[in-house]
């Protein structure tokens, strides 16, 4: 019967120059046997490069109203697992995910697109005539697919959301229009930084903001479905 | 005796004692830099109460709460002295107010001589002093009737930094990304 003594690993330890690297190397390896149960990420943090926007519309006055998660699998965002089989969860920070994302649309659309935009959560301090625009919808996708390469990780991150643009000067007249947006994004991680996870994430949903304004116009104080081009 | 003399020392600032005007000309940039790029999706012109919570002295406290309400007040929020006439409570949480500073020395530093009443000045092959002024906050946002959390936002960070090098014993320079007068 093979015992210790008889393998490579013992042969590797007693060798001298060996046995440092062999040692670091193992407790690496052990350390990447560790895994947290739930890590809740950071979605709300918008990249640097995004600065304030002055537009021609800042007068429009938008309110966005928390999203309705309607994912199938809703309480995480994704999950990672080691080759030991230890599994990691990861959250929303900052509370229900349809209230995050929400915020994170008003937080884009006042900056980005320089419009009056809040989260419209609670009711107070609306301005006299309420919003011009109502939006609101549901997360349909919001998803990390974690692939393990050994020592990395290839996140991909998908996002979508279906945003019902709801116009007071149409309401009654119209039935609220739908846009379906998406956004995807990719990166890949060391696997010692498992918070910095919520990068691709919200790049996804900064992509999915940034489609809106692809497929709506804006006209006077109402934002419209844009109508695909006819070739 | 030189490398013996290799100090690395990290120095916390003395909250008891009144900051230099370096220092408090990089805390104050590191906060403005900080409420720079604020942006607080609430109503325009929603009346809000303004809190400040930090673990640093009240002067600092109060500048964080003054230099966020000047902020939040040209974004358009409605400043409030008391909840009665307001609609929202915005607590500003910060992680960290305040300013470090610390030496690195490569070279003897000045001793006082036991015996003969001379000193021995320093004698520093490399020598960085530096000065760092760090500000993290974040904003919650209560809704001041129900007391119902409205949302969160991400940290606003700012820092600034001074250094002064010394190397060779005479050849001294400075780095820094504040804006200093004079």
């Amino acid at each position: 019967m093979r015992t210790f003594q008889d393998s490579p690993f013992h042969s590797l330890l007693k060798n001298r120059s060996f046995r440092l690297p062999v040692l670091c190397l193992t407790g690496i390896l052990l350390t990447a046997c560790v895994a947290e149960p739930l890590i809740q990420l950071e979605l709300r943090r918008f990249p640097p490069s995004m600065g304030m926007k002055h537009s021609k519309t800042d007068h429009l006055l938008v309110a966005v109203e928390p999203f309705v998660d309607a994912r199938l699998q809703s309480r995480f965002l994704g999950q990672s697992r080691l080759w030991t089989g230890q599994e990691t969860l990861y959250g929303s920070a900052g509370g229900d995910l349809g209230d995050v994302i929400a915020q994170m649309l008003a937080t884009y659309l006042l900056q980005e697109q320089g419009w009056q935009a809040w989260f419209a959560k609670a009711r107070v301090g609306q301005p006299e005539g309420g919003p011009d625009v109502t939006l609101s919808g549901k997360i349909v996708e919001c998803q990390l697919d974690v692939r393990d390469w050994g020592l990395v990780w290839l996140v991909s991150a998908h996002a979508t959301l279906s945003v019902d643009i709801n116009n007071k000067s149409t309401s009654g007249l119209h039935q609220p229009e739908q846009v379906i947006l998406h956004g995807t994004a990719e990166d890949w991680f060391f696997r010692y930084g498992p918070s910095r996870l919520g990068g691709p994430i919200t790049r996804a949903l900064l992509q999915a903001f940034h489609e809106l304004s692809e497929k709506t116009i804006l006209i006077d104080t109402t934002i419209r479905k844009a109508q695909p081009a006819m070739n | 005796m030189l490398l013996n003399a290799c100090t690395l020392a990290r120095e916390p600032s003395n909250w008891m004692e009144q900051r230099t005007a370096l220092e408090q000309l990089l805390f104050s940039q590191a906060l403005n830099q900080s409420a720079k790029h604020l942006a607080l999706p609430l109503p325009p012109g929603a009346p809000i109460v303004i809190e400040a919570v930090a673990p640093s002295p009240p002067t600092l406290v109060n500048m964080l709460r003054e230099t966020y309400s000047n902020r939040l007040g040209a974004l358009g929020m409605r400043i409030r002295k008391d909840e009665k006439h307001a609609g929202y409570l915005v607590r500003l949480v910060a992680e960290t107010l305040g300013t470090e500073q610390g030496l690195n020395l490569l070279g003897l530093p000045s001793m006082q001589s036991a015996l003969l009443p001379i000193a021995s000045p320093e004698i520093a092959l490399y020598r960085n002093e530096y000065i760092k002024a760090m500000v993290r906050v974040s904003l919650d946002v209560y809704d001041i009737q129900t007391g119902q959390h409205i949302l969160s936002t991400p940290f606003y960070e700012g820092t600034k930094y001074f250094n002064q090098y010394i190397i060779a014993i005479f050849l001294g320079f400075r780095l820094t990304d504040a804006d200093i007068p004079g």
